[in-house]
């Protein structure tokens, strides 16, 4: 969640692929990531719906494989110590972001619909990558060797001693028969998601408070600051910068079309509401037991309304329409753009969500506009002039298209998270068979988000205690470690929940409990949204 | 060793049980217990005397050491595992790390749900479960939002709703208020099943377990009344158990 913008207007941040496929291997590595891009394109429309597959493409698998791929060959060619695989780690994470940047440039090559050239989006996402590579390098390295000190077990290429089973018999040891092949004991099930899989996302929201009062800011900058500081040495991190992997995952190099970045997502993480923790009990009583009482996130909004009351799966059937229908409408039918906003107004009165609520939501966005802003001076093509100063029409025309189309979704997305709960949502998803591994992870996350934050948040009390304070490059070192340890928790409670499932009868697959269901009429009624939006899409293709 | 086994078939048979764990640290030594139907027993021990990883082999979350476990009659091996862990119902001591679903409701539902409950079914057996520990109606509340002491009563809940054989507790008073404790304390004395509890907290074993057995340094130190266990001062002495300041076990019972 730490986006840096890069020149010529796509922009870049820390990605945690390498460190997740190190710590819990390639496969959980790709789920967890590909978990928190979705839950932040639903929540935050940060990277948005339409990029999702773009950026789990690229911040997912290549940063994922490549780093695996370089740290498996390290490994196998170096001798086998713990140094050997630190620095592995290390090279795995510098060559792995710079090949994200590369495969990102690829993918704009194929389908990219600005006009910016190629070449200039290649120079300006590899260079700033391989700075953001060296930083990332660090902090991998650093966590893999926190958690090597501790737990080998839990790293790919450094495990475990054996020695032969002794007993007990009159208070001397004798050798016992000799043992079937054991099975590790918490890590066993590759297939648990349950187990390794769920702690780094669920940490990764976390990754914000360890300074109490303000802290989702602490380490998340401002916009402003962030835009002056495309490195991050001039802002030294507070706090465990990424506790885990996938928690520095967030949004890959913004495919330009896509909808806007937060970069700054000033709010934060819906599952760890509030650094300072539970704040929670105050809460009223949740007054929809049909889908359970969700975890009220930041976004959300409680009223009573017909839009409130859809079953969830109708609401982001309707949500994720729209947005495609918005997407594919054609940029110079500025009427239409016109109306959907006017639809969007309608859906928010009947959902009772206020006007300035709505539009303080909204400001997610203004990174974006910024690239977007950007746009008319750096596309070439026919020059008009405006106030004097000299404009590319195709450019404007690019940032009409941006700002308008990814408003647009903002406000959508916006509009169902304020009208729908987390924990309804994953059902929701569910619902409209996302699939199970997918579902689970997110339930978990839900769930876990708020007992990761106050762990953070007692490692960092118990920091500053003893007198820490974080003040530059050279304390990374111990948030590094920090890091490590809280990974090394929340894994550790992973492999708990997970005794505790398979105790319970898990066998892979949830069991189902709640099933949500929708009636026809109210498929109707969330299906009006995209409706409308389609007719106004193919007038404005027609007209 | 020394245990009674009242019953033909009993609840909980171990036999030279041992157990390493990957990274070389061996933690059982050879482990034999029987536990009867309907018994209470108090399985006390000193730090890292080797009781989690004993109750972990009770359902077979651990395996492949020396040694058998036997719940009920049936042999804890792959072959009858899911039954196994419906009758070892065992409750951990981090309710955090128990109640890992998004409601009270939906977490007692896990167990009964995996084992193929649906609908009015379960519903009901959920309702019962949590009317056991009087957290009924915290059914739609996210575990998250109660207190560590209604907490532990859901996760023992959660359990109850498998209508387990056998019912092991870690720890069951650990971080509970006085109330919180006798709370739970009324609970698990009104359960008719067979309870193992691991504890360091004697008077409370001395409440609820008639008998109790000492695990030392990975075997069964000693097994027998728990009055008469907590009264050996040497014994005790020897495995570091200690009573609370002022407390005379012999005054209690």
């Amino acid at each position: 969640m730490l986006n840096f913008p890069v020149a010529a207007g796509t922009s870049g941040h820390l990605l945690g692929g390498a460190l997740a496929a190190i710590l819990v291997g390639p496969w959980t590595g790709v789920l967890c990531i590909a978990v928190v891009l979705l839950m932040q394109g639903i929540l935050f429309a940060d990277g948005g719906l339409t990029a999702l597959g773009v950026n789990i493409t690229v911040m997912g698998v290549v940063t994922v494989v490549v780093s695996y791929a370089v740290f498996r060959g390290l490994v196998l060619l170096l001798p086998r110590t713990r140094r050997s695989v630190t620095v592995a780690s290390f090279a795995a994470a510098l060559v792995s972001v710079p090949a994200a940047a590369t495969a990102f440039t690829g993918i704009y090559a194929i389908g990219g619909t600005t006009d910016v050239p190629v070449s200039k989006v290649l120079t300006a996402m590899v260079g700033v990558h391989v700075l953001i590579g060296i930083g990332e390098a660090v902090i991998t390295m650093l966590t893999v060797g926190a958690v090597i000190a501790v737990r080998p077990d839990l790293v790919y290429g450094a495990r475990g001693l054996t020695a032969p089973l002794k007993l007990r018999v009159d208070g001397e040891l004798v050798d016992a028969a000799p043992a079937l092949p054991r099975r590790p004991p918490g890590r066993s099930p590759r297939r648990s998601c349950g187990s390794a899989a769920w702690s780094p996302p669920s940490s990764s929201p976390a990754s914000s408070p360890s300074t109490p009062p303000p802290a989702p800011t602490a380490w998340r900058r401002s916009p402003p600051t962030r835009a002056s500081t495309p490195r991050r040495s001039r802002t030294p991190p507070r706090t465990p910068r990424s506790p885990t992997t996938a928690s520095r995952a967030s949004r890959p190099p913004a495919s330009p079309a896509a909808s806007p970045a937060s970069s700054a997502s000033a709010r934060p993480w819906p599952s760890a509401p509030v650094p300072s923790g539970s704040s929670a009990a105050a809460r009223p009583p949740p007054r929809r037991p049909d889908v359970g009482a969700g975890h009220a996130h930041k976004l959300y909004r409680h009223a009573r309304s017909p839009v409130h009351e859809l079953p969830p799966h109708t609401k982001l059937a309707a949500v994720l329409g729209f947005v495609v229908v918005v997407v594919s409408t054609p940029r110079e039918a500025v009427w239409a753009f016109a109306l959907y906003a006017v639809l969007l107004g309608v859906v928010a009165g009947r959902a009772r969500v206020p006007a300035g609520f709505l539009l303080r939501r909204l400001l997610i966005e203004i990174p974006f506009v910024a690239f977007a802003l950007l746009m008319p001076f750096v596309v070439p093509g026919e020059q008009t002039r405006v106030l004097g100063m000299s404009l590319s029409v195709p450019g404007l025309w690019g940032a009409w298209n941006v700002l308008a189309k990814g408003t647009l979704g903002v406000a959508a997305s916006v509009l169902l998270a304020s009208t729908t709960e987390l924990r309804a949502l994953v059902l929701g998803l569910q619902r409209l068979k996302l699939p199970p591994m997918l579902v689970q992870i997110a339930s978990f996350m839900i769930r876990y988000g708020d007992v990761i934050t106050d762990e953070m948040r007692r490692m960092s009390v118990a920091r500053r205690s003893r007198g820490f304070e974080a003040r530059g490059v050279r304390h990374w070192g111990v948030l590094a470690k920090s890091a490590g340890a809280l990974f090394i928790r929340s894994y550790e409670r992973g492999e708990r929940v997970h005794l505790a499932m398979v105790s319970r009868g898990y066998d892979g697959t949830m069991p189902v409990i709640d099933e949500v269901t929708a009636t026809r009429a109210q498929w109707t009624y969330a299906a009006a949204l995209p409706l409308t939006a389609l007719l106004i899409c193919l007038l404005g293709w027609t007209l | 060793m020394t245990g009674p086994s009242p019953s033909p078939s009993p609840s909980l048979e171990v036999a030279g049980l041992a157990y390493a764990y990957p990274d070389g640290h061996q933690a059982l030594f050879g482990v034999d217990l029987t536990v009867g139907r309907g018994e209470r027993v108090a399985l006390l021990g000193p730090n890292g005397a080797g009781k989690t990883t004993l109750v972990l082999h009770l359902n077979g979350i651990l395996t492949g050491g020396a040694g058998s476990v036997t719940v009920a009659g049936l042999p804890v091996g792959k072959k009858h595992m899911a039954e196994i862990r419906r009758k070892v119902g065992i409750v951990f001591q981090d309710p955090d790390d128990q109640l890992f679903m998004p409601t009270v409701r939906e977490d007692v539902a896990f167990g009964p749900a995996a084992a193929g409950i649906r609908g009015a079914e379960l519903e009901a057996v959920v309702r019962k479960a949590l009317e056991k520990v009087g957290m009924a109606e915290f059914a739609d509340r996210p575990p998250h939002h109660l207190s560590f002491g209604q907490r532990r009563r859901v996760a023992v809940a959660t359990v109850l709703a498998m209508e387990p054989e056998i019912l092991v507790l870690d720890e069951p008073s650990s971080n509970l208020d006085p109330a919180s404790r006798r709370e739970l304390a009324d609970i698990l004395r009104d359960l008719d099943v067979t309870v193992l509890m691991v504890t360091h907290d004697l008077p409370y074993a001395l409440e609820l377990c008639p008998r109790s057995v000492i695990l030392s340094e990975g075997v069964i130190a000693a097994d027998g009344p728990t009055a008469g266990i907590l009264a050996d001062e040497e014994l005790m002495a020897r495995h570091r158990l200690e009573l609370p300041f002022g407390f005379v076990p012999s005054s209690v019972a």
